[in-house]
C-alpha cells in the first residue's frame, strides 16, 4: 500500500512537473443575446477580449462557421479596441473571416470590443463559431505571443420560421467618422519612391465603409472622388494638388479632411504665371489709356 | 516529503546569496533572509512582523509571490482619474494602481464639496469604475480614489472635479433630439517643466502642449462622437527623448466633457555608459517634475532601489557603484513621487557590467518602427510594413526590418505589436 502511495505521488509529481499547467493569460469570446434562433433569422454575434491583466496591442485570426447552417451579411467595426486594422474583418472564403489589427499603446479589459457581426440563418440543427488560428500580442516591445483561450459559441436553429421578436438590428448612426490627419510621404520601400497618401478615420458607431480620395487643382478646383486605399499612390507626383479625403461611414455619415499642395516651390510658380497673366490682362484691358498716356502726350 | 511540497505548492525557488550592506557608517554582515509577515494596524498604530525562510530569494506560485530578504516596504502608481458628468450624478473612472511589492485588493472613492477639502471616502472593491448618485445639480464637486493593498493604503490619486447636470442630452446615434453642449475631453497632470506633451486619440496625434514651469499641464479636445476611447499621453524631454506613453481608455458621453486629472508623466532615464567596468560607478539621469522625489531600479537578480531629487527643471542624476552587480547585462528604469502622487515606471535602458567602461551614445536615438526615418512611428510607418504584409521581402527592406522591428525577415504581426508599441503618432 506504501508503494502504491508513493508510485502515485511521484506520478502525480512527473505530471505536474512535465505537463506545462496552463494558465490563460487572455480569452476571446463571442457574445449574443441568446443561443436559438429560429430559420432565416438575422442575429448579431460580438467578438470580445478579455485580456485578464495583460496589455494587449495586437490581434489576428480567424472566425469560422459552417455555411450550411448560417450565412454572414454584415460585419460592422465600429467603436471596435482595435485603432488600426491590418487585415479589416472581411469573408475570405465562404465559411471563414480573418482578421487582424493593432492598437497603439495597449489596452486592456475585460470585455473590449474587436467586432460585430450580423448572421442569418439557413437551416435547423446545432451548430457553432469558432475560432482558429488566433495570435494576441502582449504590448511589451517584443510582440511576445499571450497565451489565449478561445471560446466557442453554440447554438441551435429550429425548424419555426422567424418571427416578429426578432432583435432589431438596425444602428442609428447619425454621426460621422472622426476627424482624422493624412499624411504624404515617399519612401523606397514601397511605391519605388513615389509619393503617397495615407490616412486612417475610426467610425463610433457602425465603422467606416470606405474612403475617397480627390486630387484637385492647387486652389481645390477639379478632381473627381475615387474609391481608395490607405496608401494610395498619388496621381500628381508634382505634388501641386490640394488633395481631400473623404472617410465614408456604413450610414453614408462622412468626414472630409484637406491637405494643401506640397510643393511650395511649383506652387509659386504657379502663383506667378497667374500673376503675370493677370498683368497681361490689366494691361489689355487698359490699353488705350496706357496707349495714350504713352504715345500722344 | 520535498517531492510532496513541490507537488502541492509548485514553488519555484530561486536561490543566491545576499551581498552585505554597507555605508561610510555601517557595514550589516550576512544579512539574514528575512520574509515580511503580517501586518496589523489601527488608527495609532501599524505593526509589521516578518517570517523566515531558509532559503533566500523569490518564492512564486500561481496565487502568490513571497519575496525573501529584508523587509519590504510596498508602493503603487497613483490611478489616473476621469469624471464625467451626468443628470445629479457622477461616473467615475479610473486606470489600475500598479502595486510594487503588493497587489491591489481594494479602491476607495473619496468626494468633497471644495478643492483639496476634506474627503468622505467609500470603499468600492477591486473596480475602476464607479458612480456617484443623488448630488445636486450645478454644484461642483471632488473625487479622488485611494489604492489598498490588504488595508494599507498604498496610492492616491490627483483630485478631479465635475459638476452633474440636468441638461438632457440624447447620446448620439439614438436618433432623436440634438446635443446641447460640446462632447469633449479636458487632460491635465505633470510633465516636466516647460516640456512638450502630446497626446493621441486613437492613435493619432491631436493635440500638443506645454507643460508650465512647475510641469503641470492641461489641453482640451472637442469634437469627439459619443463611444470607446484610447488616448496615450506622453512627455518629450529637454533632450528630445520620448517618455513612455500613459494611456487611457474610456467611453465619452455624447454632449459632456469628461476630465480626466493627475496623468503623471513617468520620467526619462538615460545611462553614460553602455559597458561599465565592474566596480566604477555608472551615472543614470534624465528629466521628470520639477522638485520630485526619484526612485531608480536597478534590475539584476536582486533589484536595488535608489533615491534621488530633481532639480527645479526637473533634471535627476543618480551615480550607482557597480560593485553591487554581478557581470552581465541589467537594466535599470525610474519612477517620480510629488506629493502624494507617483508615476509608473518608465521606459527601461539596458547596460553591461563588463571588464571596460564603453560610453553610451545619447544622440543617437533610433525609434523602432520608423520605417521611413523621421523620427517618428506614425501612420506611414504602419503603411510601409501593411504594403510589405505576409509578401516576400526586398533585400533593402530586410535591413531595415533587421534595424526597427524584430529581424526575423519577415513582416507578421509580431511587427505590428513592436511598432504599436513604440508608435509616436
Amino acid at each position: 500500500m506504501k508503494s502504491f502511495i508513493r508510485i502515485f505521488f511521484i506520478a502525480l509529481f512527473f505530471l505536474m512537473y512535465f505537463i506545462p499547467s496552463v494558465s490563460w493569460a487572455a480569452d476571446i469570446f463571442f457574445n449574443a443575446n441568446k443561443n436559438l434562433y429560429t430559420k432565416n433569422e438575422n442575429f448579431l454575434v460580438q467578438v470580445y477580449l478579455d485580456t485578464k491583466d495583460k496589455k494587449i496591442n495586437a490581434v489576428g485570426g480567424s472566425v469560422s462557421f459552417l455555411s450550411d447552417f448560417i450565412e454572414l451579411k454584415e460585419i460592422r467595426d465600429g467603436n471596435s479596441s482595435v485603432n488600426f486594422w491590418i487585415e479589416k474583418p472581411r469573408l475570405v472564403s465562404n465559411n471563414k473571416i480573418n482578421f487582424s489589427g493593432m492598437t497603439t499603446s495597449g489596452f486592456s479589459g475585460s470585455k473590449m470590443l474587436l467586432f460585430e457581426i450580423v448572421f442569418q440563418t439557413k437551416k435547423s440543427g446545432n451548430t457553432s463559431l469558432n475560432f482558429e488560428d488566433i495570435q494576441i500580442l502582449e504590448n511589451d516591445g517584443l510582440g511576445t505571443k499571450i497565451a489565449t483561450k478561445d471560446i466557442p459559441f453554440n447554438f441551435s436553429i429550429s425548424n419555426e420560421l422567424s418571427n416578429e421578436n426578432e432583435e432589431d438590428l438596425l444602428i442609428k448612426d447619425s454621426n460621422p467618422p472622426e476627424s482624422f490627419n493624412p499624411f504624404v510621404a515617399n519612401d523606397s520601400d514601397i511605391f519605388n519612391g513615389k509619393y503617397f497618401i495615407v490616412f486612417s478615420s475610426v467610425d463610433k458607431g457602425v465603422g467606416i465603409d470606405h474612403y475617397e480620395v480627390r486630387e484637385s487643382s492647387s486652389w481645390g478646383w477639379g478632381g473627381k472622388y475615387i474609391q481608395s486605399e490607405s496608401p494610395y499612390l498619388l496621381k500628381n507626383q508634382k505634388l501641386t494638388s490640394r488633395i481631400y479625403v473623404k472617410a465614408v461611414d456604413k450610414m453614408g455619415n462622412i468626414k472630409i479632411v484637406e491637405i494643401n499642395a506640397q510643393n511650395k516651390t511649383a506652387l509659386l510658380e504657379q502663383y506667378l504665371i497667374i500673376g503675370i497673366i493677370l498683368i497681361i490682362c490689366i494691361l489689355f484691358y487698359f490699353r488705350k489709356k496706357i496707349w495714350l498716356k504713352l504715345f500722344l502726350k | 516529503m520535498k517531492i510532496f511540497s513541490a507537488l502541492i505548492f509548485n514553488l519555484i525557488i530561486v536561490s543566491f546569496a545576499y551581498a552585505d550592506f554597507s555605508s561610510t557608517n555601517f557595514q550589516l554582515e550576512n544579512p539574514i533572509n528575512i520574509i515580511e509577515g503580517g501586518q496589523s494596524t489601527s488608527t495609532n498604530f501599524k505593526y509589521f512582523s516578518s517570517t523566515g525562510q531558509l532559503i533566500s530569494g523569490q518564492s512564486t506560485s500561481t496565487s502568490f509571490i513571497q519575496n525573501t530578504g529584508f523587509l519590504y516596504f510596498p508602493t503603487a502608481t497613483s490611478p489616473v482619474i476621469s469624471a464625467t458628468p451626468g443628470d445629479s450624478q457622477v461616473v467615475l473612472n479610473w486606470t489600475p494602481a500598479v502595486g510594487i511589492l503588493a497587489n491591489i485588493t481594494n479602491y476607495e472613492v473619496g468626494i468633497s464639496n471644495t478643492s483639496g477639502g476634506v474627503f468622505t471616502y467609500t470603499l468600492v472593491g477591486n473596480v475602476f469604475t464607479n458612480t456617484k448618485t443623488s448630488l445636486t445639480n450645478g454644484t461642483t464637486y471632488f473625487f479622488k480614489v485611494r489604492s489598498y493593498a490588504a488595508g494599507l493604503l498604498l496610492s492616491e490619486s490627483a483630485e478631479v472635479s465635475a459638476t452633474p447636470n440636468a441638461t438632457v442630452v440624447s447620446p448620439s446615434g439614438s436618433g432623436g433630439g440634438s446635443v446641447s453642449t460640446q462632447t469633449g475631453v479636458v487632460f491635465s497632470g505633470r510633465a516636466y517643466p516647460l516640456s512638450k506633451v502630446s497626446i493621441l486619440k486613437d492613435g493619432q496625434l491631436v493635440v500638443s502642449t506645454i507643460a508650465g514651469p512647475d510641469s503641470n499641464f492641461s489641453a482640451s479636445l472637442n469634437g469627439l462622437s459619443s463611444g470607446d476611447y484610447n488616448f496615450s499621453v506622453y512627455g518629450t524631454d529637454k533632450n528630445g527623448l520620448r517618455s513612455s506613453a500613459f494611456t487611457f481608455q474610456i467611453f465619452i458621453t455624447s454632449g459632456v466633457t469628461t476630465q480626466i486629472s493627475g496623468i503623471f508623466i513617468a520620467p526619462t532615464i538615460s545611462v553614460d555608459k553602455s559597458e561599465v567596468k565592474r566596480g566604477d560607478n555608472i551615472t543614470i539621469f534624465g528629466q521628470s517634475a520639477s522638485d520630485s522625489q526619484i526612485v531608480i531600479s536597478v534590475n539584476s537578480p536582486q533589484e536595488f532601489f535608489k533615491n534621488t531629487s530633481s532639480d527645479a527643471n526637473g533634471i535627476y542624476l543618480h551615480s550607482f557603484d557597480t560593485s553591487v552587480l554581478e557581470q552581465g547585462q541589467h537594466s535599470t528604469k525610474s519612477k517620480a513621487l510629488k506629493n502624494t502622487e507617483i508615476s509608473s515606471f518608465g521606459d527601461t535602458v539596458s547596460f553591461i557590467v563588463g571588464t571596460k567602461n564603453v560610453l553610451a551614445d545619447n544622440t543617437k536615438k533610433v525609434v523602432k518602427g520608423d520605417l521611413n526615418e523621421d523620427g517618428r512611428c506614425n501612420l506611414v510607418d504602419f503603411s510601409i510594413i501593411a504594403f510589405w504584409y505576409k509578401r516576400p521581402l526586398s533585400q533593402a527592406f530586410i535591413k531595415k526590418e533587421k534595424e526597427y522591428l524584430n529581424g526575423d525577415s519577415k513582416i507578421d504581426l509580431v511587427d505590428f505589436s513592436i511598432m504599436a508599441f513604440y508608435w509616436t503618432g
